[in-house]
């Protein structure tokens, strides 16, 4: 039991961060489905820029920069070519997924694998839970300063503004494009953040590693119905089924694949309760 | 004419920014593009490989075409093919007996589950409003681990060493020597024209495309937006299905694992490069095919990693949306 609530929490971790990433794209009114590559690009190259420089914190610098490179990109193709916002997030995933691969072929030699020894995050040691990553710390804080500045600062205001109805934005001088490009630049951090965490944990990198954690992390956010208060509850619900899995897949009862699909089936069973919840709603609000 | 002229432009945009990432990443930068470009069509084997691979990419990407009319994005499409060759190759070996007339009946049993998996998600669009965008990927994701279980597990071919299901022995019939060519390219160029026809000249083709261009329109207009979405979703699963069981047949013979690897993403690009219409997609996928045999042949032969062919692809998704260099004064509706 301890073990499945240990691994939980730090399943959790990435989640959390990814989706409180996303959160924020939600709130101003896009569903950001980029998380997947932004994560899996920064995994990469924390790796690198803890290979190069022999820390892991410029490791994680340098997992940021590519997010936020690669989330720049996104912003402009958007903003100066007036792009469909769902199909440049799905190119950018696809990049994402082509340069690691190519990366690794390249410069290291190795199809999608990256093992240069590089020393792991150091887990601290806590009573009774033992061992808790560094980054889950690091996550609720920044969770706090999340809640806060949505909340109580009037930039979180313009961004729930944004989603709710961007006129009135434009109504108050406020530009919906500045609004849209800080939201994903700081869901770009995020994913980072977790991406770095994923890759440093192990201190390998292998392809595919972010594991379908933004498509997830979606589904957390419409559990959460894009309402900052319910993140952390719905992310525990995840983490909880992924610890469920591995703990199955480790058991070496039911076969790794099967295993495998217990994350994804329990994100649809979500995303379909969800939604026939809110049609529901939906449907008392219209009679009203 | 705008739009073809936007096209022009971002596949040159794509090609050259693909020949810059070859010089950054190749020693041998041009015998890399040599390889990339030219040897696919270097000799009848690999001219005959490519255009018999092109032949199930042009079938999924009129399926994803058929959604895309209606503004529904189907990203389950890796799943969908991956199933439907599973589908396709047990039942080839469970009726072997019927010589030919048992490759289409598996085709069109691989079609009919292929259609089921996606109908959940239309329904659950219809029904619930849930978005098809990731109900059809969660599935996808959800029906690949099952179907490398059964390929790995239950279904392996005991008396292989790779991890295959069992091969079937009935092909199409091959018609440029020495290639894997068949007679799939002439199916697949069959049914673009047919979907061509459909599209343009039948009531469910209007239908969708006015639902497409704006919904409430539509709604107003008295068509049926949820009958049609249910439709056409399904209509695109079963496609993909479909094309997937049509390279047991033409070309792998047996199911492995990983058989779908970005497929419906590769559908996804040429039905967005040829706007829908089944006619231009066809020259398409010929193209994206190109480019992906080329990469495994410049794999082989240079330096370059085979991905490149995915960033490609990943380059022209990116631009090919936009609507300052298409020209396009359609709103989007992304709902």
């Amino acid at each position: 039991m301890i073990t499945i609530i240990n691994s939980t929490l730090n399943l959790f971790t990435p989640l959390f961060l990814i989706a409180l990433g996303g959160i924020i794209t939600s709130i101003s009114g896009t569903l950001n489905i980029a998380l997947e590559g932004l994560t899996l690009i920064s995994a990469l190259f924390a790796i690198i820029g803890s290979n190069i420089s022999g820390s892991l914190f410029v490791g994680v610098i340098f997992g940021i920069i590519s997010a936020l490179i690669l989330a720049t990109i996104l912003c402009l193709v958007n903003i100066y070519l007036k792009t469909n916002p769902f199909i440049t997030a799905l190119a950018s995933n696809m990049i994402a997924t082509a340069l690691t691969l190519i990366i690794t072929y390249n410069f290291f030699n190795s199809k999608g694998i990256l093992n240069l020894n590089i020393e792991p995050i150091k887990f601290i040691n806590i009573p009774i839970i033992n061992e808790i990553n560094p980054f889950l710390p690091i996550s609720i804080i920044l969770y706090i300063i999340v809640f806060f500045i949505i909340e109580k600062i009037p930039f979180g205001l313009k961004l729930k503004a944004c989603g709710y109805n961007p006129n009135v934005l434009i109504a108050y001088g406020i530009s919906k494009t500045k609004v849209d490009t800080i939201a994903l630049l700081s869901s770009s951090f995020f994913c980072a953040l977790a991406g770095s965490y994923l890759s440093l944990r192990q201190g390998i990198f292998i392809s595919q590693m972010s594991a379908n954690k933004g498509w997830f992390a979606l589904v957390i956010i419409f559990l959460s119905n894009s309402n900052i208060k319910y993140l952390l509850p719905a992310t525990m619900i995840f983490a909880f089924a992924e610890a469920l899995s591995n703990y199955i897949q480790g058991l070496n009862k039911i076969p790794s694949d099967i295993a495998l699909m217990i994350p994804s089936i329990i994100s649809l069973i979500v995303l379909i309760v969800i939604s026939y919840y809110n049609s529901q709603k939906q449907r008392i609000e219209d009679k009203i | 004419m705008r739009k073809l002229k936007g096209i022009i432009y971002i596949l040159l945009l794509s090609i050259t920014s693909l020949i810059i990432i070859i010089f950054l990443m190749s020693k041998q930068p041009i015998n890399s593009l040599y390889q990339l470009f030219i040897g696919p069509l270097s000799s009848t084997y690999f001219l005959g490989n490519t255009l018999s691979h092109s032949a199930p990419l042009i079938i999924g990407s009129v399926g994803i075409a058929v959604a895309y009319r209606a503004n529904l994005i189907n990203l389950g499409g890796d799943g969908q093919m991956y199933m439907g060759a599973l589908v396709a190759n047990i039942i080839a070996i469970k009726f072997s007996s019927l010589g030919n007339f048992s490759i289409l009946f598996a085709l069109l049993t691989a079609s009919l589950v292929g259609g089921l998996i996606a109908f959940i998600s239309a329904y659950l669009k219809v029904k619930f409003d849930t978005t098809e965008l990731i109900s059809s990927y969660l599935i996808s994701i959800s029906i690949t681990y099952l179907t490398s279980y059964l390929v790995t597990g239950p279904l392996q071919d005991p008396n292989s060493n790779l991890q295959s299901t069992q091969k079937v022995t009935q092909m199409l019939t091959k018609i440029l020597p020495t290639s894997a060519l068949s007679t799939s390219i002439i199916y697949a160029i069959a049914i673009a024209i047919i979907f061509y026809f459909i599209f343009n000249k039948t009531k469910f083709g209007y239908e969708t495309k006015i639902i497409g261009y704006n919904k409430d329109f539509a709604r107003y207009g008295g068509i049926s937006v949820s009958k049609n979405y249910l439709f056409s979703f399904t209509l695109s699963g079963a496609l993909l299905a479909f094309s997937g069981g049509l390279y047991i047949f033409s070309n792998y013979q047996s199911v492995f694992k990983g058989f779908s690897n970005g497929l419906g993403f590769s559908a996804l690009t040429v039905s967005l490069i040829a706007f829908n219409n089944p006619l231009l997609i066809i020259p398409t996928a010929l193209f994206i095919t190109l480019i992906n045999q080329g990469s495994i042949i410049a794999m082989q032969n240079s330096d370059i990693s085979s991905d490149v062919a995915i960033l490609f692809q990943a380059i022209i998704f990116l631009l090919i949306s936009s609507k300052l260099l298409l020209g396009d004064k359609k709103n989007d509706n992304n709902n």
